[in-house]
């Protein structure tokens, strides 16, 4: 069902684009955009259910319940649960995107060892879930080569004279994710219940560019560029928002 | 908040275990067989074993202990002298073994992937494909010569003929290399992944290929003379079948009897389960193992089956039945706990060898 439903529809798609662009690095870049674009509606809406939080902050009624129940924390709770209900508020919006994403990130994976496949048994599989409308026997195999990395491995940049590869591609994706979580958390409000997102959003702040890098430095390249390219194209579209500020990415502050 | 906190923490955690539990490197291909003229050698996964051909007992293996750093898919070779048997890992390693004991006598560790088809061993040399798409040729003490890059993975070994040697890529290309040099001589584009080897007959390459067919090249200067559609892709080398036939199974089933002169069907019939691994042709009767479990029994004159054998309950075949004289067959299921089994002539067992866990 997750094969059938999932990966094999991505898959298809990533080699459609890639019989288009005759690159899978490329392919993967122009994939990510289209399933950013698609993710576009989710993240003006998560935008909007910030803003509306911010908004609530400045109402009567928030800073009423605040005072008034401000040593009954399990009171407060179910106040402000009251008026997020109300008022048609979600603190926890912010999260969606991501949730959205986890599939995604898990396809895209399977999708990239399968196109990328170096073995017979892989080749075999990847024979299986091919829409014959691709004319698969002609693309194969697939040439995984983009810049210095061969996307079907864990990606290093070799330097003459170093006796070790660098990790660029996972330094990369560890920094942008620090950017784009950053920009996220600058949006949510930081009081009451929105205090509890922000928490939420602190940990994302500093676990998701450790744990997505730790991703990129140790799974294919292919989803590192997944990565890169999806974070770069979210920071674009916050920048485009006016919601980036780079004063808030000093993360010596606070 | 506390709680909060935990929930994330625990996504986060659950999102690395998945992502993680996801990363399982699924079996790599299928156990490659050889035989010589007591043992049978066979590559599967974490060990090479040495298989007494008359009863199945294992003489040794290699390493003694799986060892999950080494995988080995691909049929360990005999060297013409009789003095090292030479099988590539995914480790990159190319090992030369000792054919008496299973000791290590060398190692050659230069290629940059993984060795999924068999080394070709002839008196003047070793010649090793590897998957980053270069040809190692090396003496039979594992001492570098030179090498040929194509341009895509080599997953097959090369077919010698005088001072030539033929050479399969996945990158479409056919070959023709001098074999004192490395030296190209001349390559022809066929338009389609070639996997396995060339069968060289009277001065004709005959090979098979991913994109659906099954072309005659000649060896003289790389011109095409014919290529075949079939019904779908095509894993192995082309089988002789009489003075003028060649046999090929495709991966849907369909196991075809082409003229060697122009490529025409003499006969057709389907089996159940895709056919990857190459026919067999013994007296007059054509056997293929294919990935529903069976070995199939063909006539040889017009394809008819004569009968069928589940060999195995559970796994797929795709491993090619390797003929015997001496003893009948030899089949490999994949991802089974007996990697090889003996067959007679009628598919009834002699022997089923069974790696022993220590």
């Amino acid at each position: 069902m997750w094969t059938t439903l999932v990966v094999q529809p991505m898959l298809n798609l990533l080699l459609w684009i890639y019989s288009l662009v005759g690159n899978f690095g490329v392919a993967i870049i122009v994939f990510t955009i289209l399933v950013r674009l698609l993710l576009a509606p989710l993240m003006h809406k998560q935008t909007k259910s910030a803003e509306a939080m911010r908004k609530l902050q400045e109402h009567p009624k928030w800073k009423e319940i605040q005072r008034k129940y401000k040593n009954d924390r399990e009171r407060l709770a179910q106040e402000q649960m009251k008026l997020y209900s109300e008022l048609g508020v979600n603190p926890f919006a912010s999260c969606l995107p991501m949730l959205v994403q986890i599939p995604i990130i898990f396809g895209l994976y399977q999708a990239v060892i399968l196109a990328l496949g170096n073995t017979p048994a892989q080749l075999l599989e990847l024979a299986r879930l091919l829409y014959p409308a691709l004319n698969p026997s002609r693309l194969i195999p697939i040439n995984g080569q983009f810049l210095w990395m061969n996307l079907a491995y864990p990606e290093r940049l070799h330097i003459p004279g170093l006796p070790f590869g660098i990790p660029v591609m996972a330094i990369l994706v560890a920094l942008t994710s620090y950017i784009q979580s950053k920009a996220v958390a600058t949006t949510t409000p930081s009081t009451g219940e929105g205090q509890q997102a922000q928490a939420m959003n602190q940990m994302m702040t500093m676990y998701m560019p450790l744990m997505l890098g730790y991703f990129a430095l140790t799974f294919q390249s292919g989803l590192a560029l997944y990565f890169l390219t999806s974070n770069l194209v979210m920071i674009a579209q916050y920048a485009l928002m006016g919601k980036l500020s780079w004063d808030d990415l000093k993360f010596w502050r606070r | 908040m506390m709680r909060f906190r935990r929930v994330w923490i625990g996504t986060l955690v659950a999102l690395a275990l998945v992502v993680a539990g996801c990363s399982r490197i699924a079996p790599g291909s299928w156990p490659g067989v050889s035989v010589g003229p007591d043992t049978v050698w066979v590559a599967y996964q974490q060990q090479v074993f040495a298989v007494d051909k008359a009863t199945g007992v294992a003489h040794w293996a290699f390493p003694l202990q799986p060892d999950r750093k080494k995988t080995f898919f691909a049929a360990p070779q005999l060297t013409p002298d009789g003095q090292t048997l030479v099988v590539g890992g995914y480790d990159n390693v190319l090992y030369g073994l000792d054919p008496a004991t299973g000791a290590q006598k060398w190692t050659f560790t230069e290629a940059q992937d993984r060795y999924i088809g068999p080394v070709l061993a002839t008196e003047q040399g070793i010649y090793a494909p590897n998957g980053d798409g270069t040809l190692y040729a090396l003496t039979l003490q594992g001492t570098p010569r030179w090498t040929f890059t194509a341009e895509a993975a080599l997953w097959a070994p090369p077919v010698p003929e005088g001072d030539t040697l033929y050479l399969a890529s996945l990158d479409h290309h056919l070959y023709a290399l001098n074999a004192t040099t490395g030296q190209e001589q001349w390559r022809v584009n066929l338009e389609g992944a070639l996997p396995a080897a060339p069968t060289l007959l009277d001065g004709v390459l005959y090979v098979g290929e991913l994109a659906t067919e099954v072309a005659a090249v000649r060896a003289a200067d790389g011109t095409v003379l014919w290529q075949t559609p079939v019904a779908a892709w095509v894993w192995h080398s082309p089988v002789p079948l009489g003075d003028d036939q060649l046999v090929v199974g495709d991966m849907d089933g369909h196991v075809y009897a082409l003229r060697r002169d122009d490529g025409g069907i003499v006969w057709q019939t389907q089996v159940e389960g895709g056919v990857i691994g190459a026919p067999a042709v013994h007296d007059d009767t054509v056997f293929v193992t294919t990935r529903a479990g069976l070995l199939v029994a063909l006539n040889a004159s017009n394809g008819a089956v004569r009968w069928q054998r589940q060999v195995h309950q559970e796994a797929t075949i795709e491993a090619g039945p390797v003929v015997v004289p001496d003893l009948g067959l030899l089949v490999a299921p994949s991802d089974a706990g007996n990697p090889l089994l003996a067959l007679d002539f009628e598919g009834q067992p002699i022997w089923s060898f069974v790696p022993q866990k220590k």
